[in-house]
C-alpha cells in the first residue's frame, strides 16, 4: 500500500474515532441515568447502580418512593399512533409532492410554504387556537384528534422530501417510458415510484419519528384521556433523570426498528447504485 | 407574470389539462387549510390585539422595547447552527457517496442515531454533558486539557448551536445523501474520465446536481431550530439573552399575555420567510430553466 | 407478489385495522364511575394519583375510579389545565371531561370572574381543619369556598454545609457572602421556574419593605412601579456575582453537581430530590429574613364536572388528617394542607425532625410569605425584564 493511501485510512479512521465520540458521547449520560440509583458530586459516577426504574417503567414493579409509573400503555399507544400517521399521511404527501415537482403550479411557491407553517411558526400559540376549534367539534381528548395533529406536523416532511426526490428524477426518464408505449400510470408505478425510493422512504421514516417525538401538539389536543410516551417524558424531564432516561432509550427502539425495516426492505429489491 | 402567461400558452399548445395536479395536490392543501387556517389567523390577529382588546401596535412595541436582543441573538444561534450543520452534512454525504469500505459503513450507521432522538432527550443529555461539571469538561479535565476551577462554560450560544448541530447534521445527511445516491456512477466517471479531480467533481457535478435536497435540508433544518422549545429553555432557561420560543412560554405562562407571545410568533414567521422565499425562488428558477431547455 | 409489495399491504390493513379499533374504543364506556382528575406539579404528582389515592380511594367508595393525568411541572401545567377549562365552556358542553384538578395559584387568578369553578369547599368535612390565610385568598383574589390546600411549598435557600460556613441569615448578609464568592450563587432569574422568582420577588420586599401593601391589603397603585428602579439595579448589581441557572431543576443541578454552593430551592422539590439520591443528604437550607415567598396547591372543582359528588369525595379524602399525615407529610416530606396541629400523633417525630430541621414552624410563620396581589407580581415581573440587561 502506497504512502497516500495509509494516510488516507489513517484520516479515515480517526474521523471515524472523532465522530464516534461525539456522537455517543453525550448519550453516555442517558445510559448512566438510566442505571442510577444515587449520583451526586464529587462522584463522576453514580454511587449506586440497579435496574429498578427500568422495572417500574415495564410495570414489573409499583412503587412510590421513587416516582415512576408503567409506560408500556403510551408506548403502545404512541407506536400505533405514529403508524396510521404515515399511512395517511405519504398517501397525501406523495400525490401532493409529485404535483409540486412536475407541474408547474401557480401560486406552487405559497403552497410549498404552506406546509412549512406548522414548523416555522412556533407551536404553543397555535395550539391553543386549535384546542378551541378542537373542543368544538368533539375532538379534543381524543385519538382521531391526536392523529390529525400529528399529520399536521409531518406531513411538510412527507411533501417536501418527495417533492424534491421526483425533481431530481430525469424527466427524460419518464419521457423514455412513454415513448415505447407506457401509459402515465404504469410510468409512475413501474419507473418514477421505484427511482424515488430512496427519497420516499427517508420521507415516511421521517414522518414516522416526528409522530413518535410529537408533544406539545398532542400535549394540548390529547389531554386528559390520550397519553403518548412524549408526555410522560415531558413530564419527568429534568425533574426525575433516571425515569426520564429509561423513557427516553425505549423511545429509541421503535424508530431505529423502523429505519432498518425499511432500508431493509429496499436492499432486497434495489441494489447497485442505490449503497 | 410574463412566465404563468407562457406556461398557460404551452399548457393549452400541449393540451395538458389541468385536472390531473389539482386531484394530486387537493387532499394536502385541503388538509391544511382546515386545520391549521383558522388557528393561524388567529394567532396574526391576536399580535394586533392589546391587552385591552383593542387593536393598536402596543404589542409589537412592547416586544421590540424587550425582546429584540432575543430576536437577534435565535436569528444568529440559527443561521450559525443551519450554515455550519448544512456545510459538515455535505461534506459527510460526499464522503460517503464516493467511498465504500468498512470505515465508511459504519459511518453510515453511526450518523444516524441523533435522529431517533427526540429534542426533549436531547436537551436533557446536553444538559448533563454540557454542564460545568458535566461529562465533558470532567473528561477534558481527567485528560488535563481544562482546569476544573475554569471549566469550559457551555451553557451558552456554543453549547447550544453545539446541541442544535449534532441534532441536524444527521438529518440533514440523510436527506442530502438519499440525492447522492440518485446520481448515477455514470455521471462521475465521465467527469473523472475528463480528468476532473476529486474536487471538481464535488463541486461541479455532485452539488449543482443535488441542489434540490440540499435546499430543502437547509430550509427544513432552519425552520426546526426556529421553532424549537426544550433545547434551549434546559440549556439556557432564563439567561439573558434566549431565544423566542422561551420568551413565548414565559409570556403567556406568567402573564397570559396572547398578544406579546403571537407578535413574538411573528416575528419567528418573519424569520423563516426570509429563507423560505429564497428556496423557492431559486427551485421555481430551476424548473423553469430545466422546462425552458426542453423546448 | 413481492416481499415489498406484501409489507406494503400489510402495513396498510394493520393501519385500517387500527383505526377502527382504537375509533371504536372512544364509545367504550365503563361501568364504574371515571373520575377525572388533572394535576400539575411533577411526575410524582402522577404516581401519587396512579398508585396511592387512586387505588385507596376506590377501596372507600367501591364504583368509583380515579383517573389521574399530568400536565407537567410548573405553572405551565397549571396554564393548561386552564386553556382545556376554558376551551370546553366556550364550547357550551353539557359537562366537562375533568371534574377535578390540582393547580398552582396563578389558576385562581386566571379563572377569576370566568365562572369556570364550583363553591364546594365549605360543604366538606375537612373545611375545619383549615386555617391559613391561603385558602381564603389567593394573589388578592377571593377564592374562599373554592379551593382547598392540598399541601404548601415554601421556598428557602438551600446550601451545601462543606463550603458555606457560615449562612447568611438575611439578604443583605448574603449580598455580602457573593461577593466573597462570586459565581458560587445561582438562581435562574425569572424566566424558567418560580425559585427565581421567589427569590426576585423576596429582593423587593426587602428592599422595599412594603410587604403588607404588595401581597396583602393592597390596593394597586401604580405610582410604586417607579418606586422599584433602584431595587432593580440592585439586583442588577448582584447578578454580576452570580450565576444564572435555567430553572428550579438547574438550580438544584448545578447544586448537585457542586458547581454552585447555594440557591433558592422549594422545599418540597428539595426533600424529593434528596429522597430520589439526586442531592447530597448532608445539604441543609436556610430562610433569610425577612423571609421568601411559598404557595400552596389547590385542589378545584369544575362547575360542570360530570362527576361533582365523586369529585368532593375525593377531595375530602385527600385533605383528611389520615392521608395527610400519612402521604403529604410522612411519604414526601411536605407541608400540610390542613393545620398541622390536627396531625398531631399521627406524624412519627424523626419525620416531623427532619422536615422541619432547618425551617422550623416558627420560621415558617414568621418568615414565610406569599407572592404579591396579581397586579403587582405582573408589574415585579415586567420590571425585572426592564431594568436588568
Amino acid at each position: 500500500m502506497s504512502v497516500k493511501r495509509i494516510l488516507i485510512l489513517t484520516a479515515e479512521l480517526a474521523m471515524l474515532l472523532l465522530v464516534f465520540m461525539i456522537i455517543i458521547g453525550p448519550m453516555t449520560s442517558l445510559f448512566i441515568w438510566s442505571v442510577a440509583h444515587r449520583w451526586y458530586w464529587p462522584n463522576t459516577l453514580p454511587q449506586e447502580v440497579g435496574f429498578e426504574y427500568w422495572k417500574q417503567a415495564l410495570g414489573m414493579r409499583t412503587s412510590l418512593a421513587i416516582g415512576a409509573i408503567s409506560i408500556l400503555p403510551a408506548f403502545f399507544l404512541s407506536l400505533w399512533v405514529a403508524i396510521v400517521v404515515v399511512i395517511i399521511a405519504m398517501l397525501i404527501a406523495i400525490p401532493a409532492g409529485y404535483a409540486l415537482a412536475k407541474y408547474r403550479i401557480p401560486f406552487g411557491a405559497v403552497i410549498m410554504f404552506l406546509f412549512l407553517m406548522p414548523n416555522a411558526f412556533p407551536q404553543q400559540p397555535i395550539f391553543v387556537n386549535l384546542l378551541r376549534t378542537f373542543t368544538r367539534w368533539g375532538l379534543a381528548g381524543t385519538i382521531q384528534g391526536v392523529i390529525l395533529v400529528h399529520i399536521l406536523v409531518g406531513l411538510v416532511f412527507g411533501v417536501w422530501i418527495t417533492s424534491a426526490t421526483f425533481k431530481s428524477i430525469p424527466r427524460y426518464l419518464e419521457e423514455a417510458a412513454r415513448s415505447v408505449g407506457a401509459g402515465s400510470v404504469y410510468t409512475f408505478f413501474h419507473i418514477t415510484l421505484p427511482l424515488a425510493a430512496p427519497g420516499l422512504l427517508a420521507s415516511s421514516v421521517f414522518v414516522f419519528i416526528t409522530s413518535l417525538d410529537e408533544f406539545t401538539g398532542t400535549f394540548f389536543i390529547g389531554l386528559p384521556f390520550v397519553n403518548t410516551l412524549p408526555m410522560t417524558l415531558y413530564s419527568s424531564s429534568g425533574y426525575n433523570m433516571q425515569f426520564a432516561s429509561v423513557i427516553a432509550i425505549i423511545l429509541l427502539i421503535p424508530s431505529i426498528l423502523f429505519m432498518t425495516l425499511i432500508q431493509r426492505v429496499l436492499r432486497a429489491e434495489y441494489v447497485g447504485g442505490m449503497g | 407574470m410574463d412566465q404563468v402567461v407562457i406556461q398557460t400558452k404551452q399548457a393549452v399548445r400541449r393540451g395538458v389539462s389541468l385536472p390531473p395536479y389539482l386531484l394530486l395536490l387537493l387532499p394536502a392543501v385541503a388538509f391544511m387549510l382546515l386545520m391549521y387556517g383558522y388557528p393561524f389567523l388567529s394567532s396574526i390577529t391576536r399580535s394586533f390585539i392589546n391587552m385591552e382588546g383593542q387593536f393598536s401596535f402596543d404589542n409589537y412595541r412592547k416586544t421590540v422595547e424587550l425582546y429584540s436582543k432575543d430576536i437577534g441573538f435565535t436569528l444568529a444561534v440559527t443561521v450559525f447552527s443551519t450554515a455550519v450543520s448544512a456545510g459538515l452534512a455535505i461534506l459527510l454525504a460526499v464522503y460517503l457517496r464516493l467511498r465504500q469500505n468498512s470505515i465508511s459503513r459504519a459511518l453510515a450507521g453511526l450518523y444516524k442515531i441523533p435522529i431517533f432522538i427526540p429534542f426533549v432527550v436531547v436537551a436533557q443529555m446536553m444538559n448533563s454533558f454540557l454542564a460545568p461539571h458535566g461529562i465533558l469538561n470532567l473528561s477534558l479535565a481527567k485528560l488535563r486539557v481544562v482546569n476544573m476551577e475554569q471549566p469550559l462554560q457551555l451553557f451558552n450560544f456554543y453549547g447550544l448551536t453545539f446541541g442544535f448541530i449534532w441534532k441536524m447534521i444527521p438529518f440533514s445527511v440523510l436527506i442530502i445523501h438519499g440525492g447522492f445516491q440518485m446520481i448515477d456512477n455514470s455521471y462521475i466517471e465521465a467527469a473523472r474520465s475528463c480528468g476532473a479531480g476529486l474536487m471538481r467533481v464535488i463541486t461541479r457535478v455532485l452539488i449543482p446536481m443535488n441542489r434540490p435536497s440540499i435546499l430543502v435540508a437547509l430550509v427544513l433544518v432552519y425552520s426546526q431550530i426556529v421553532g424549537t422549545f426544550t433545547l434551549p429553555y434546559m440549556l439556557i432557561g432564563g439567561k439573558i439573552p434566549t431565544t423566542i420560543t422561551v420568551d413565548i412560554a414565559h409570556r403567556i405562562n406568567y402573564f397570559r399575555d396572547f398578544g406579546v407571545a403571537n407578535t413574538l410568533g411573528v416575528f419567528s414567521y418573519l424569520l423563516v420567510l426570509v429563507t423560505a422565499i429564497y428556496y423557492l425562488r431559486s427551485s421555481v428558477k430551476e424548473m423553469a430553466g430545466s422546462q425552458a431547455s426542453e423546448e | 407478489m413481492s416481499p415489498k409489495k406484501i409489507i406494503l399491504v400489510l402495513f396498510f390493513v394493520l393501519g385500517v385495522i387500527g383505526l377502527l379499533v382504537v375509533g371504536g374504543q372512544k364509545e367504550v364506556k365503563a361501568a364504574p364511575i371515571k373520575l377525572v382528575y388533572m394535576t400539575a406539579g411533577d411526575v410524582n404528582m402522577l404516581a401519587l394519583g396512579q398508585n396511592v389515592l387512586g387505588p385507596a380511594f376506590s377501596k372507600k367508595y367501591p364504583g368509583v375510579s380515579l383517573m389521574t393525568v399530568h400536565t407537567g411541572p410548573g405553572d405551565a401545567g397549571s396554564r393548561l389545565i386552564f386553556e382545556k377549562i376554558s376551551a370546553e365552556a366556550e364550547s357550551k358542553k353539557a359537562t366537562w371531561d375533568v371534574d377535578v384538578a390540582m393547580v398552582h395559584q396563578m389558576f385562581m387568578k386566571w379563572a377569576d370572574g370566568k365562572d369556570l369553578l364550583l363553591p364546594y369547599a365549605k360543604e366538606l368535612s375537612t373545611w375545619k381543619y383549615v386555617s391559613s390565610p391561603f385558602a381564603k385568598s389567593s394573589l388578592g383574589v377571593s377564592v374562599e369556598g373554592y379551593v382547598m390546600p392540598m399541601f404548601h411549598s415554601q421556598t428557602a435557600l438551600a446550601y451545601n454545609p462543606d463550603f458555606v460556613k457560615d449562612p447568611p441569615k438575611n439578604y443583605a448578609e448574603l449580598v455580602e457572602w457573593v461577593k466573597q464568592n462570586p459565581r458560587k450563587f445561582g438562581y435562574n432569574g425569572i424566566k424558567g421556574g418560580m425559585s427565581g422568582v421567589a427569590f426576585s420577588v423576596g429582593w423587593v420586599y426587602w428592599k422595599t419593605g412594603k410587604y403588607e401593601k404588595y401581597a396583602v391589603t393592597g390596593p394597586f397603585d401604580k405610582a410604586e412601579i417607579g418606586t422599584w428602579e433602584q431595587a432593580f439595579k440592585d439586583l442588577g448589581e448582584f447578578n454580576k456575582y452570580v450565576t444564572i441557572t435555567g430553572g428550579n431543576v438547574g438550580t438544584l443541578d448545578a447544586l448537585n453537581r457542586g458547581e454552585i454552593w447555594m440557591g433558592p430551592v422549594w422545599v418540597d422539590m428539595f426533600f424529593t430530590f434528596m429522597n430520589e439520591g439526586k442531592l447530597d443528604p448532608k445539604t441543609r437550607m436556610v430562610l433569610p429574613e425577612p423571609g421568601m415567598p411559598g404557595q400552596p396547591m389547590y385542589f378545584v372543582i369544575f362547575k360542570k364536572a360530570a362527576h361533582a359528588k365523586e369529585a368532593k369525595k375525593f377531595v375530602e379524602f385527600v385533605t383528611s388528617p389520615e392521608t395527610q399525615a400519612k402521604e403529604i407529610v410522612m411519604r414526601f416530606n411536605w407541608y400540610p394542607g390542613i393545620d398541622g396541629s390536627h396531625l398531631k400523633g399521627a406524624i412519627p417525630p424523626e419525620t416531623f425532625n427532619k422536615i422541619y430541621k432547618d425551617v422550623t414552624p416558627a420560621d415558617l410563620a414568621k418568615k414565610g410569605r406569599s407572592f404579591p396581589l396579581g397586579e403587582y407580581f405582573a408589574a415585579m415581573l415586567e420590571s425585572y425584564e426592564k431594568w436588568i440587561k
